[in-house]
């Protein structure tokens, strides 16, 4: 993240405090909805297409919290972030020169690279280690929903839905969290194999909360 | 003003940046409450995600969807996701089962009745054994679980539900709520600065939690009452990641120690030290650790 904003404000734990209690009163509530908002602020910064969304999403919770010790009186956290992030993310396309540089680098790269294709056969080899933990009915109905060519797809989808009584509607959210969920597999696959080359195997204690041999 | 219809098509326009500006504050305005939207908006992300690697978009399409796609990273691996996806998909998967269950029917037709007996028992003595195996295993880690004591790591913790695991040596795990819900996981922090980074020890945030609560031993360091802990990425000159006012330790039957919270968002993979500074803005104690990918 050499590139990213440079905080002139960091969120310091009396901060935190704050905003979680207009979050919520309930301390562990206000800790999901943080998580919650966090998400959408994400997706919010993902979906205009910035580098690192993860980041502009701290720095508008930062704000946030900093105009709550300033005393501001927020009545609807959610709506006031949406403000607030549409802010940042005007800043942000502001801070052109290194943003363009990095859309510009990847607008060229129409296709995968070499690079792209090791990391593709990587994924590969763990979507199937992925697949191979579904339950059977689940892996079925993910390779059935994927399978085909274009036109045979939709087609498929629709008989599909109907062989299992679900609105098309219904089989593409069943779909999308099975997809989730593998995505997310792969991704622990990959970050296990990347850290196995670089480190040498894992042994997680007891618990798998730690590992001490890195 | 009708409120605005969130189809299939809309939100691809939206994922597009084809809306104009005020169709897109309105979409967002929905997208922040309404949950609904959100599922709609990441299912239809993947069709297009998939048409991008289907190479089943027009040209302009195309250029649109690599201006706002290609930067974000979490979005470059979701198209590896589906580049290996398709081609995961696209093998005859359904075909190989099939004719590996042809084979061996094949092969059990060619052997004599009383044969084809035996067999069936001897699968049928793994199968059971297999899973007295599972059974036992899965009993001797349960017992195993309930048997590791309780030790009161977080006086002031709101949650009182916590277990605690000991390991050695520094960070050590202290706990995390055994509430499925529960959303906060305490780590011991022993003081120490002199590791080689190679030594460094690796803190593993455990899924679904949103807290991280740090409890910094003080044991061995001299009296400390009024002191600020900082967290910073990977020195004691790294950047501010996350900090507390003036705090006054606590004590435990471990000894006296001082907690840090922050949201577990914020710690990225990487090395960070977390710093006890005293009143007079010295540092007093260095906690070296890592952070894994969850």
């Amino acid at each position: 993240m050499a590139n990213s904003l440079k905080r002139l404000w960091t969120l310091n734990q009396d901060a935190f405090e704050q905003l979680l209690r207009v979050l919520d009163v309930e301390r562990e509530s206000a800790g999901r909805k943080y998580e919650d908002l966090r998400h959408v602020l994400v997706r919010f910064f993902e979906c205009r297409g910035t580098a690192f969304p993860e980041e502009l999403a701290d720095e508008t919770l930062d704000r946030i919290a900093r105009k709550i010790v300033a005393g501001e009186q927020i009545r609807d956290v959610n709506h006031y972030s949406l403000g607030v992030a549409r802010l940042v993310v005007l800043e942000a396309f502001k801070r052109k020169e290194k943003a363009e540089r990095t859309i510009n680098e990847f607008s060229r790269t129409s296709g995968p690279t070499t690079e792209d294709i090791v990391e593709i056969e990587k994924a590969e080899g763990c979507l199937r280690r992925c697949l191979d933990r579904l339950p059977r009915e689940n892996r079925e109905l993910v390779m059935d929903y994927y399978q085909g060519s274009e036109g045979g797809k939709a087609s498929g989808r629709k008989s599909l839905a109907v062989r299992l009584g679900l609105t098309s509607g219904n089989l593409r959210m069943r779909v999308l969290r099975l997809r989730k969920n593998l995505e997310e597999c792969v991704k622990k696959c990959l970050e296990v194999r990347q850290k196995s080359v670089t480190n040498g195997p894992a042994t997680p204690l007891k618990g798998g909360v730690i590992d001490s041999t890195a | 003003m009708n409120p605005m219809i969130l189809d299939e098509q809309t939100v691809r326009r939206y994922l597009l940046g084809q809306l104009a500006e005020h169709e897109r504050d309105e979409f967002e305005e929905r997208l922040i409450t309404d949950g609904d939207s959100r599922d709609e908006v990441e299912a239809t992300e993947r069709d297009l995600i998939d048409d991008y690697v289907h190479d089943n978009l027009t040209e302009d399409e195309r250029a649109r969807f690599e201006r706002m796609f290609l930067p974000s990273a979490s979005r470059r691996q979701k198209i590896t996701f589906a580049r290996a996806l398709a081609n995961t998909t696209s093998e005859h998967v359904a075909e190989v089962p099939t004719l590996r269950t042809a084979k061996f029917a094949a092969l059990l037709t060619r052997v004599r009745p009383p044969l084809r007996l035996a067999f069936a028992a001897v699968v049928l003595l793994v199968f059971a054994g297999v899973l007295w195996v599972i059974l036992d295993r899965r009993e001797s880690s349960v017992e195993h679980q309930t048997s590791t004591p309780p030790m009161n790591a977080t006086p002031q913790n709101t949650n009182s539900q916590v277990a605690v695991q000991q390991a050695e040596p520094s960070p050590t795990p202290v706990s995390r709520s055994q509430n499925d819900s529960a959303s906060i996981a305490s780590f011991l922090l022993l003081p120490g600065a002199e590791r080689s980074s190679d030594e460094v020890r690796a803190v593993t945030i455990p899924p679904g939690v949103t807290t991280i609560r740090f409890q910094l031993s003080l044991s061995g360091l001299p009296n400390l009452e009024d002191v600020r802990a900082e967290l910073r990425k990977e020195s004691p000159e790294g950047s501010l990641v996350f900090s507390t006012g003036t705090i006054r330790p606590r004590s435990s039957s471990q000894g006296p120690y001082v907690v840090l919270e922050l949201p577990s968002s914020r710690l990225s993979p990487g090395k960070y030290v977390a710093l006890l500074k005293g009143t007079d803005n010295e540092i007093e104690a260095i906690y070296a650790f890592s952070v894994r990918g969850r």
